[in-house]
């Protein structure tokens, strides 16, 4: 029977083919031919400095220029946030993108930078992670790090939350380290240029930036310490020195790279936020005090598009308010650190460090000017609003809040706002309901749910931050 | 003719016919029990595949070899062999099959046919004639309450939406949880190919997709024409479907397509219906109170106001202004203003909804000679949808044949072509979404701009500056009609799918087979917004392609022996190599320069992108069967399969499965029995494995992209600089240590069948477990990740199934079959990984609405922010703080604005409903006399909650019906109480000031009805509580009913028409439910694994419809 010999030849055959389909096939299937395996430092780099400007330009500012009616919430969500009815959850994603889009990538960018001795990317990782660590300290107080990005190491997958004083360490050495690499910046086969899109690879700036970050970690604590007082004076000294130092991040203008707050203003969310008016005609408690100031910065900021009927704004008064260009344009910068701000920085430290009134009251004009130049403000409005409220007032409390007031206009939906009001109590706000005003954010639902045993509890109150009084 | 034939079937199997010396020809003619021929009974010879069916007059005509035996079979009908011998002529009589046959033979496995009698596991069959009643032409919505333990779920009433099947519960918490689809023997895609341009992205590609906005997604099993389709068999439990390997751990639905039949020569039928779609259920609006806020009227220019809280509409006149922009009344001002002319009345927003319209044909070409058979099918499919513009268009043509080339060598092939074109509407939590426009749009303004026909003119929705006309100035939401014409999303698919297989009997106790399969298609999708869209505001167009290959191999040696007069066994030995190969081309370009020119040359900006995902899996598998005296059966089987996505020291797995089943009635004392006719009893065993998704492995680097969920976000290259990201918040952390998961399930049934088969009834028992479970493990960001691949996860599934089949009636002319399915399922997730109380399976997040997963729970269940009950301890253990069922907290706080209301101080996340059903159930009826044949088909969906977010955002927005009542008092039922500084829950002694722990006595206090209680309070939109949306969304419905008469066939003189019959009916024609909100039949994530929540979903439809069938 010729079909019975058959058998064995079909077996036979369809082992071959089989034997031949060896592993090797199946392995090399799984490997994703659309994604890199390894990259180089130029770029993360850019990654991380988006992702930071994205982060502090978007939810960050959104929060807390509600806290300190920079900004007022009008509709939606952002309605309740003003008066502080937050969940846990609220929280999640701003949370995610500081420690997985801006710190994971940061940290990938400096062990990637060290591995090949690129000094420069060193450096500069250190100075970013430094200022998105303190700012993350400065929001909530206790959280991970030392023992945070484990997760594709093989370590823990929930962190422990560190101390806030001891991060504040971990901050300063960041920093440390950082102006050490810059020092010796070209070191290393690759060197920043225009993967830099804050400084284009300029190591004396970022130099100066780390120095303005550290001088912040003083800042915060000179309350009545006149030694933190003096440390921030030096590290103030050696940051920035014109407002082309400043770090600014700007934002490209294309569809995929907007400024965060023209985002949020030309998405359906416009109208959930409002800048000028609140939604009855009166004005915010920001546009109040500007008016009140007769402060020429007042059309910089806010836009005169629209009043309450839809009419071109006859006056402040009752236009509704968009944000102007300067800040809310597709195009518009978030900035970080600035020269204004080490400026009354700098008076203030003056005071606290037992200086003189007239050397506080020159850093202070300085800074106002410094200020007004930046958004550019003509010379003459300027110097009539010094002449107008440039003089200090004689004690040293009076003048700090005066100086803290200032600089509260000058930090226009910057964050640090919110941390100069909490330490200097200026300017004097009204709770939008109850009696306090948040002084912390929650830990995200995030942690609560996923890192339950290490996360502490937390309200919008307590506690607060170490620095906090 | 004949000719034509043998060519069609040689080109198709590549093969030449030629005959054979040993063979003879039969002839005969098949009646029924009342001696009525049988058109299209299936003859053929035992032990060889294939065969031929009888013609219309039931005449057959079939070449046999020697000594064969005949099987004979006909729909309803009981199977009957016949030993030729040396007959040249058979007439056969085959007797009424009642409702419960168990000779019935049944497609199993790898395509293998058995008679269910010996099965020992639970299959259900669904045959031609129940399916394509319903004129949708989407074969997966038409099993709707055919089976019991079959989750179907159509996600929208849009032409081409998506449906969602299941069977039994979900083994997988993230994975596919669709049973696999097999075609002719070959798996085919089912996949769902979307991408969510305002959110998700591709995030909601698949099973355990996160669609929250977008168009509604499609499935592709709606490639697949229902005409083509001959039977159904639906191996519900993975011990049905251990041969399959991983891919048929849920569960497997064999679909077998049409074959060629008729009398000798060739034969035509004809189908044809026509329906036409009403929109079935819609939130309700209130039409007293126009836009604004705070009782003040806010007229359409002030787009900063979105909320219809403004002054009651009587109050109010159009001013008669013509040349007002927003509305052709004129502007809106007081009743006293001294421009008021024409009292304002109110819109009705419905009006936008039309009625849709679809017609199906269906025409085929079959025919046989001696040994061949073909069949030629072309069907279309056009509907237009309830939304304007919407629309599906779908062509199929179906081409196979079977030849029996010698009287050991068979061949079958078949083709399936499919082209396909649906324009989609965007829908869900997206500012271009059609319910959200439409519904939140105040009673005071008209979308429509006073066109009764408003999608087809620009002036209701465009200005001439390009700006939109909608009720907030042209921010906020798209007016309707812009969406249906200037936010247009479309999908053309063109899909072949076919197989070939040659069978030879190489012994007469050993046949070789061989099939090889493919399925191939090209889905093109287009979405794109004109500039002023919301989503889109500079505008963008976004194209993708999705081209899909899976090929399949099987080789398979099937052995049958009887060893004497009591044991008979049979062994199957095989090999399956399968590859499935999926690319997607993405580009997208913003910012269009040409307003209008919907173009991708016309962008500015681009983004592009290719995946390439790849999966091979290779096994070698084996049943074996042994029965004893056809009384007793034992299966075994087992398989060894490699799979490319493990890591390659894992990266091969055996598994197996067992049955038994025992025909208690074929012992003695059973025999002739007039009650039991029939009783088996059946337990089996499986163990199934599933293996993780291609590149679950590695943590590489990828373009970076981020959002933090109220912005559209970055995405790079950022003017021309590239960045890459090894993190963000959305980002697996690859696991280089996976094996695979693993499902074992354990399944009891009993099969009866009493009073001749009149009565017959099927009860199957089922407990399954998965282990192991893959799952992206969610990961608190301070790792740095958002998820970790783990086999981690465990989860439970234990349930019952009921059939009853019965005929009340059985006579001549009379026939009544009443059947009954009835199913529950009880799912349980069992643990997620070490530290992991929830995880998202879909929705919002973040304590808004969403669908989770969390341990001791069903899966599915859903979980948010709830009330304040009088249980509430905050020192309990997450998800326990609160008791839902215990009294409501009224806030006993004076002065504050939610005084005497719910409390809602940032309630606990919690368990807020169960959106799996308690039960599912269908009647389904057919009554014959004579010609005429009345049916109909009951379901009923017993429990099962819904997130009504819809009405939610409605009641915030003011829109809602119910917040008609606004300024009404109302004193709240509920216990005094409030959260003190600590959070616990306490209440105001009689001074007013002491706190007492504990809530305190019922409320007394009224309230009223305001703005703040309908935003702050009772919508769950933008405001701290999930829990008051949740409602049962259980319901009864009667999905079908159909009147059909049969014309005599000598009505046009004989050989003409050899058989016509005449439909009326209708589908989901009357809807009974609780459900506030659409059709609580709705899935706001489409085919996905979430299920359960509502938010601002397209509505559902019925159909009324005619069908004319006939043939020649």
């Amino acid at each position: 029977m010729q079909r019975y010999k058959l058998i064995p030849i079909i077996f036979a055959g369809v082992f071959i083919c089989i034997t031949s389909c060896q592993k090797s096939y199946f392995t090399n299937l799984n490997n994703n031919p659309n994604v890199a395996n390894s990259v180089t430092p130029n770029l993360l780099l850019p990654t991380v400095e988006t992702g930071l400007a994205y982060t502090q330009g978007g939810d960050i500012s959104r929060f807390s220029t509600l806290i300190t009616q920079q900004t007022y919430g009008a509709a939606s969500q952002f309605q309740n946030f003003y008066i502080y009815s937050y969940s846990t959850g609220a929280f999640d994603n701003l949370w995610a993108d500081l420690y997985t889009t801006t710190m994971e990538n940061d940290l990938t960018l400096m062990q990637s930078a060290d591995a090949g001795n690129d000094n420069a990317y060193s450096g500069i990782s250190r100075v970013l992670m430094a200022y998105t660590l303190e700012m993350t300290v400065d929001i909530w107080g206790d959280v991970p790090y030392s023992k945070a990005f484990q997760a594709n190491k093989g370590g823990t997958l929930q962190p422990t939350f560190d101390k806030a004083q001891d991060l504040y360490d971990t901050v300063s050495n960041l920093i440390d380290a950082g102006i050490t690499f810059l020092s010796n910046a070209n070191a290393g086969t690759i060197v920043p240029g225009g993967d830099d899109i804050m400084y284009g690879g300029d190591e004396t700036k970022w130099i100066k930036f780390a120095h303005a970050v550290k001088a912040r970690l003083y800042i915060h604590q000179n309350k009545g310490n006149a030694t933190m007082a003096a440390s921030a004076l030096t590290e103030i000294a050696s940051s920035f020195a014109a407002n082309s130092d400043n770090a600014t991040y700007t934002f490209a203008g294309t569809a995929t790279s907007e400024n965060p707050w023209y985002q949020f203003q030309s998405s359906s969310r416009n109208g959930n936020v409002l800048f000028a008016l609140q939604s009855k005609g009166v004005a915010t408690p920001f546009a109040a005090l500007l008016t009140q100031l007769n402060d020429p910065r007042y059309f910089v900021y806010l836009d005169s598009a629209n009043d309450l009927s839809g009419q071109p704004a006859a006056s402040p008064a009752t236009h509704v308010g968009g944000l102007n260009e300067y800040y809310g344009g597709i195009s518009a910068p978030v900035e970080f650190i600035t020269y204004d701000e080490m400026l009354f920085a700098k008076a203030e430290a003056i005071l606290n460090s037992g200086g003189s009134m007239a050397d506080a009251q020159t850093a202070y004009q300085a800074a106002i000017t410094a200020n007004m130049q930046k958004l550019g403000v003509p010379a003459g409005a300027a110097a009539t609003y010094i002449a107008a409220n440039g003089t200090l007032p004689a004690t040293t409390s009076d003048a700090i809040a005066k100086i803290a007031l200032q600089e509260y206009i000058a930090l226009y939906l910057n964050p640090e706002a919110w941390t100069l009001w909490r330490r200097t109590g200026s300017p004097v706000l009204n709770p939008t309901t109850g009696t306090q005003i948040p002084r912390r954010l929650l830990y995200p639902a995030n942690e609560y749910t996923l890192n339950s045993a290490n996360t502490p509890a937390s309200t919008l109150f307590t506690p607060k931050i170490f620095w906090d009084n | 003719m004949r000719k034509f034939v043998s060519l069609v079937t040689a080109a198709l199997c590549c093969l030449v016919t030629t005959l054979s010396a040993q063979t003879k020809e039969i002839t005969g003619k098949v009646t029924d029990a009342t001696g009525n021929p049988v058109p299209g009974a299936s003859v053929r010879v035992k032990g060889i595949r294939g065969g031929v069916s009888a013609d219309a007059n039931g005449i057959f005509k079939i070449n046999i070899p020697a000594n064969a035996i005949l099987i004979f079979s006909g729909v309803g009908l009981e199977t009957q062999e016949i030993n030729v011998g040396n007959l040249q002529n058979i007439n056969v009589s085959l007797k009424q099959a009642a409702t419960t046959s168990m000779s019935e033979v049944v497609v199993t496995a790898l395509g293998i046919k058995r008679e269910k009698r010996q099965l020992g596991v639970a299959t259900q069959t669904i045959s031609s004639d129940q399916l394509n009643k319903s004129g949708t032409g989407n074969p997966l919505s038409e099993m709707n309450g055919k089976v019991s333990g079959l989750t179907v779920i159509n996600s929208a009433g849009d032409p081409g939406s998506g449906t969602y099947i299941r069977l039994r519960g979900v083994n997988s918490i993230t994975g596919d949880n669709q049973p696999l689809i097999v075609i002719d023997g070959i798996p085919v895609d089912n996949s769902i190919n979307n991408y969510d341009a305002e959110g998700n992205g591709f995030s909601a590609s698949n099973a355990n997709g996160n669609l929250v906005g977008g168009a509604q997604p499609t499935n592709r099993g709606l490639d697949i024409n229902p005409d083509d389709i001959e039977s159904v068999s639906v191996l519900k439990g993975p011990s049905a479907s251990a041969l399959w390997g991983m891919k048929g751990a849920n569960g497997v639905i064999l679909i077998t397509t049409k074959k060629g039949s008729g009398k000798r020569g060739t034969s035509v039928t004809f189908n044809s219906s026509v329906t036409i779609d009403k929109i079935s259920q819609t939130p309700a609006l209130q039409n007293q109170w126009s836009k604004g806020s705070d009782g003040e009227y806010l007229g359409p220019e002030i787009g900063s106001s979105s909320t219809s809280w403004g002054a009651k509409m009587d109050t109010l006149s159009w001013d008669g202004n013509t040349s007002y922009k927003w509305d052709k009344h004129g502007a809106i001002v007081g009743n006293s203003d001294p421009s008021a002319k024409i009292p304002v009345h109110p819109y009705n927003q419905y009006d936008f909804f039309q009625t849709g319209f679809t017609t199906n044909n269906n025409v085929a070409l079959s025919g046989n000679n001696d040994k061949s058979t073909f069949r030629l099918a072309v069907g279309n499919l056009y509907q237009t949808g309830v939304i304007p513009t919407s629309k599906y268009n779908k062509t199929t043509v179906n081409l196979s044949g079977e030849s029996n080339i010698t009287d050991r060598l068979h061949a079958t092939a078949s083709i399936l072509y499919t082209n396909s074109y649906n324009k989609k509407i965007q829908q869900g939590s997206n500012v271009s979404g059609i319910m959200l426009g439409l519904t939140r749009t105040p009673p005071s303004f008209d979308n429509s701009n006073g066109y009764s026909d408003a999608a087809g003119h620009p002036d209701a929705y465009i200005f001439p500056d390009g700006t939109q006309r909608n009720y907030r100035g042209g921010v906020g939401y798209n007016n309707p009609y812009w969406t249906v014409n200037e936010a247009p999303t479309t999908s053309d698919l063109n899909r072949v799918l076919g197989s070939i297989q040659a069978d030879y009997r190489l012994l007469n106790w050993m046949t070789l087979t061989y099939r090889l399969g493919g399925d191939i298609y090209t889905q093109s999708d287009k979405i794109a917004y004109n500039v002023n869209d919301e989503s889109f505001p500079l505008g963008a167009v976004v194209l993708v392609d999705y081209i899909s290959t899976i090929f399949n191999s099987d080789f398979i040696v099937n052995m049958h022996k009887s060893f004497n007069k009591d044991f008979e066994g049979s062994l199957i030995v095989g090999n399956n190599f399968y590859n499935n190969q999926k690319n997607t081309r993405f580009a997208e370009g913003q910012q269009l320069a040409i307003p209008g020119f919907l173009d991708m040359s016309n962008a500015s900006t681009y983004l592009s992108s290719e995946g390439e995902l790849r999966k091979s899996t290779m096994a070698f598998y084996a049943e074996a069967e042994l029965n004893y005296k056809k009384q007793l059966y034992l299966t075994l089987t087992g398989r060894r399969e490699t799979s490319s996505t493990l890591p390659k020291a894992n990266d091969v797995y055996y598994y197996p499965s067992a049955a038994l089943s025992w025909i208690f009635t074929e012992l003695p004392n059973f025999k002739n029995g007039n009650i039991i006719s029939f009783g088996k009893l059946r337990a089996s065993y499986a163990d199934v494995a599933h293996d993780p998704p291609p590149y679950a492995l590695n943590t590489p680097y990828s373009t970076a992209t981020f959002a933090d969920g109220w912005t559209g976000g970055i995405t790079f290259p950022f003017n021309g600089i590239p960045g890459y990201q090894i993190s963000s918040a959305i980002t697996t952390v690859g696991n280089t240590n996976l094996k695979p998961e693993n499902t074992r399930s354990v399944e009891l049934g009993a099969d009866l069948a009493f009073l001749k088969n009149r009565i017959g009834l099927n009860v199957t028992a089922y407990y399954s477990k998965t282990t192991d479970d893959i799952l992206p493990v969610s990961l608190p960001f301070s790792t740095g990740f958002g998820a970790i691949e783990l086999n981690a996860a465990s989860l439970s599934n234990k349930g019952l199934e009921v059939t009853l089949n019965t005929t009340p009636v059985l006579k001549k002319d009379l026939r009544w079959d009443l059947n009954f399915n009835w199913s529950r399922n009880i799912s349980k997730v069992i643990q997620l990984s070490p530290g992991v109380n929830e995880l998202l399976i879909g929705g919002f997040g973040g304590g808004e609405a969403e669908v989770a997963a969390i341990p001791g729970q069903p899966f599915g269940v859903l979980y948010g922010a709830t009330q304040i009950h009088a249980g509430y301890n905050p020192k309990a253990p997450a998800l326990n703080q609160n008791n839902l069922s215990s009294p409501v907290i009224l806030n006993d706080t004076k002065g504050d604005p939610g005084f005497a209301q719910p409390l809602t101080d940032a309630g606990p996340l919690q368990v807020i409903g169960d959106p799996n059903p308690k039960w599912l159930g269908s009647v389904i009826s057919s009554l014959s006399y004579k010609k005429f044949t009345f049916a109909f088909q009951i379901d009923i969906r017993h429990g099962g909650d819904m997130w009504n977010g819809t009405r939610g955002a409605l009641e915030q927005k003011g829109t809602s019906q119910r917040t008609a009542n606004r300024g009404q008092s109302v004193t709240f039922k509920g216990l005094l109480g409030h959260l003190d500084a600590n959070g616990n829950l306490v209440h105001y002694g009689p001074d007013g000031v002491t706190e007492i722990a504990g809530p305190g006595d019922a409320n007394t206090n009224s309230s009223v009805y305001t703005q703040y209680y309908w935003q702050n309070i009772q919508s769950s939109f933008g405001a701290p509580t999930q829990e008051v949306d949740v409602e049962n969304a259980g319901f009864t419905r009667v999905r079908q009913v159909s009147l059909s008469y049969e014309l005599p066939n000598d009505l046009f003189g004989k050989n003409t028409f050899s058989r016509i019959s005449f439909t009326v009916f209708a589908n989901n024609v009357l809807l009974w439910t609780k459900y506030d909100g659409v059709d609580p039949e709705t899935s706001l994530g489409g085919p996905a694994n979430a299920q359960g929540l509502d938010y601002f979903n397209n509505p559902g439809t019925k159909t009324y419809g005619v069908r004319l069938n006939f043939g020649l």
